[in-house]
């Protein structure tokens, strides 16, 4: 009788405590652009396209268990796709940006074939080939449509006849953000997100289990590049200019670390360390010739103590101490 | 003809250092299953080590070259006092990756403090008066690079397969928990690996310093270079790692000598993708 109570106890403070919580927290961020200064949009916005990259990663890496060290090159995909089309095809860029993340996905089912196969290590080995491969494209390779390292101005976006400013990429980049968590957090309380979990725990038992090992990884992937090349063609839309050196392999590090540090297999850690990484990584960029060595300091210290992420964090200190749940 | 023999040569020299690269990275594959991605950036502790101590004449260059042997291993000591506690704890293999790549970064950070981004003094070590061979004429750096290869390969292969410490090391790479059990201390044994694949990167580093740009930067390309080398020769197989070295040196040097020097890179992982889709084991790789 008192466990019940108890439980009831801790349902109903776990209820109102994430209301209390979440309700305000929600509040502050939609109204941002009105009481936050330029730079506080600045910062949001790079944090918010971080989070629908490490987002999009987190399906393929931190439900199904496999790495990508490619992230960047759906990125270029989505960025590159948005400049073309609109160099060349001259498309609006609502539909330009749709058509790239269409293609994203298509090229992820094409890859997937040949790199789905391999397995840990080499797999790691295969996806940075890729990543890599890409970016050579863009940036040394087919230089005559591409710009090389100069890359691809990009005009302004108009909406209702006015420039639209960082208040409007604000609220784009919430609301896909936004979009991008539901995707992924319902996914995970699904079907298909327990049978993505259960292979990254054994691929065997799986498979016994009648898991389909090969189909949810392709679908894992597809999506995964679709949201990322999402990301990517937001991004360059607002900065206005498609360079190659957005889409590096230190951009695809710093992806993988983001998932990893917000932890990995939770679409509130993917969240998390999307936006604690990018916002650290441009709070950085003054600091010049430090930026290497703090990068490197803060990329060990986290695997060192730790590995869990922020969010394992923060569950393991709430569930201690409060007997509070965070599911996701 | 000219520009066929220069090429080759060139392609040869090339593709040593990055077998070189590729050999330390299989030191530490072998007795790991890490992959290290901090590899260039211990050859770039090597080149940064040799503008300190080989360069300046006024230091005997035997003297320097302990030095710079000794830079390297503190620095490969360094990233397994860091990759240890996780190894040990069993950690998923990932995070011992990004691990070493945070020490690559922390290395190279912390030299290009010390050099401000800027390139390191360096020089052609063994003068730069070409060895002429019937119509070629082959700098010494390039015979330097091509014989340090041949002889730290045959070093490392003898140490590996026929000494009895190489069989412990190999032991300790199929499964280090069985080799505790047999009384080997993978600690020490993991610390000696770390040591040779250091002091190998850190050779390759000075050895080829003169043929690129160095700065503390140069460590990425070279360590994907050196990748694209182990698989393309078959991951774990020190000889397979220089034969992928050549090969891939030579393909990226005739690439860019014949068809179009913008695009060498990039048919480089075309050609990684398709090793990996075709053979994965490698060229040289037996199942």
């Amino acid at each position: 009788m008192v466990i019940f109570t108890d439980k009831i106890l801790i349902m109903y403070i776990n209820k109102s405590i994430k209301l209390v919580l979440i309700g305000p927290a929600a509040a502050l961020i939609v109204l941002l652009p009105f009481y936050g200064s330029g730079l506080a949009l600045h910062l949001a916005i790079i944090g918010m396209m971080g989070a629908i990259a490490a987002l999009g990663l987190n399906i393929f890496y931190g439900y199904c268990g496999q790495i990508n060290f490619g992230s960047a090159g759906f990125l270029a995909i989505g960025g590159y796709g948005v400049a073309l089309l609109e160099k060349y095809a001259h498309i609006p860029y609502f539909a330009s940006l749709i058509i790239a993340v269409v293609t994203s996905g298509i090229i992820a089912f094409v890859v997937s074939y040949p790199l789905l196969r391999l397995r840990e290590h080499i797999l790691a080995l295969g996806t940075l080939a890729f990543g890599l491969a890409l970016y050579e494209a863009f940036a040394k390779g087919f230089t005559r449509y591409t710009g090389g390292e100069d890359g691809i101005d990009i005009s302004m976006l108009i909406v209702f006849g006015e420039p639209a400013g960082d208040r409007f990429f604000f609220y784009l980049f919430l609301i896909c953000m936004v979009i991008c968590f539901w995707i992924s957090y319902a996914m995970r309380n699904s079907r298909v997100g327990r049978a993505m979990v259960s292979i990254s725990q054994d691929e065997i038992a799986a498979t016994s289990l009648g898991v389909n090992i090969n189909k949810y990884l392709v679908i894992a992937f597809i999506i995964s590049g679709m949201v990322t090349a999402l990301s990517g063609g937001l991004f360059v839309k607002w900065t206005g200019w498609c360079s190659p050196e957005y889409f590096s392999l230190m951009i695809s590090i710093l992806i993988l670390l983001a998932v990893v540090i917000g932890g990995a297999g939770s679409a509130v850690g993917a969240l998390t360390g999307g936006l604690f990484m990018f916002i650290l990584r441009e709070l950085l960029a003054p600091l010049a010739l430090y930026d290497v060595l703090a990068y490197g300091i803060v990329l060990t210290v986290f695997f060192l103590f730790i590995p869990q992420g922020i969010t394992g964090l923060v569950r393991t200190f709430l569930g201690k101490w409060f007997s509070i749940g965070i599911r996701g | 003809m000219e520009l066929f023999s220069i090429t080759l040569v060139s392609g040869i020299a090339v593709g040593c250092t990055f077998g070189l690269v590729g050999l330390a990275f299989t030191a530490i594959f072998n007795a790991s299953r890490i992959i290290n991605f901090a590899n260039g950036d211990l050859a770039m502790v090597g080149a940064f080590a040799a503008s300190l101590f080989l360069f300046p004449r006024e230091i005997h260059p035997a003297i320097g070259f302990f030095g710079v042997l000794a830079m390297s291993i503190i620095a490969g000591l360094l990233i397994h006092q860091l990759t240890e506690p996780s190894v040990k704890r069993g950690a998923p293999l990932i995070n011992t990756i990004l691990i070493t790549l945070g020490a690559g970064l922390i290395l190279s950070g912390s030299v290009g403090l010390c050099t401000k981004f800027g390139y390191f003094r360096d020089a052609f070590l063994f003068g730069s008066q070409p060895f002429v061979l019937g119509a070629m004429r082959i700098s010494p750096q390039y015979i330097a690079i091509i014989v340090t290869t041949g002889l730290l390969t045959l070093t490392y292969w003898l140490l590996l397969y026929r000494t009895r410490l190489g069989l412990t090391l190999r032991a300790l790479g199929i499964n280090s928990e069985m080799a505790s059990l047999s009384g080997i201390n993978a600690v020490t044994h993991r610390g000696l690996t770390w040591g040779i694949c250091a002091a190998i990167s850190g050779i390759a580093g000075f050895l080829i310093a003169p043929l690129m740009v160095p700065s503390a930067l140069m460590g990425l390309p070279l360590v994907i270079n050196g990748f694209i080398a182990a698989v393309v020769g078959g991951l774990g197989n020190p000889l397979a790692a220089v034969v992928g070295g050549i090969v891939v040196g030579l393909l990226l040097q005739f690439f860019s000598a014949y068809v179009s020097a913008g695009n060498a890179q990039f048919t480089m992982f075309l050609l990684l993708l398709v090793v990996l889709m075709v053979r994965p084991k490698g060229l040289l790789g037996r199942d």
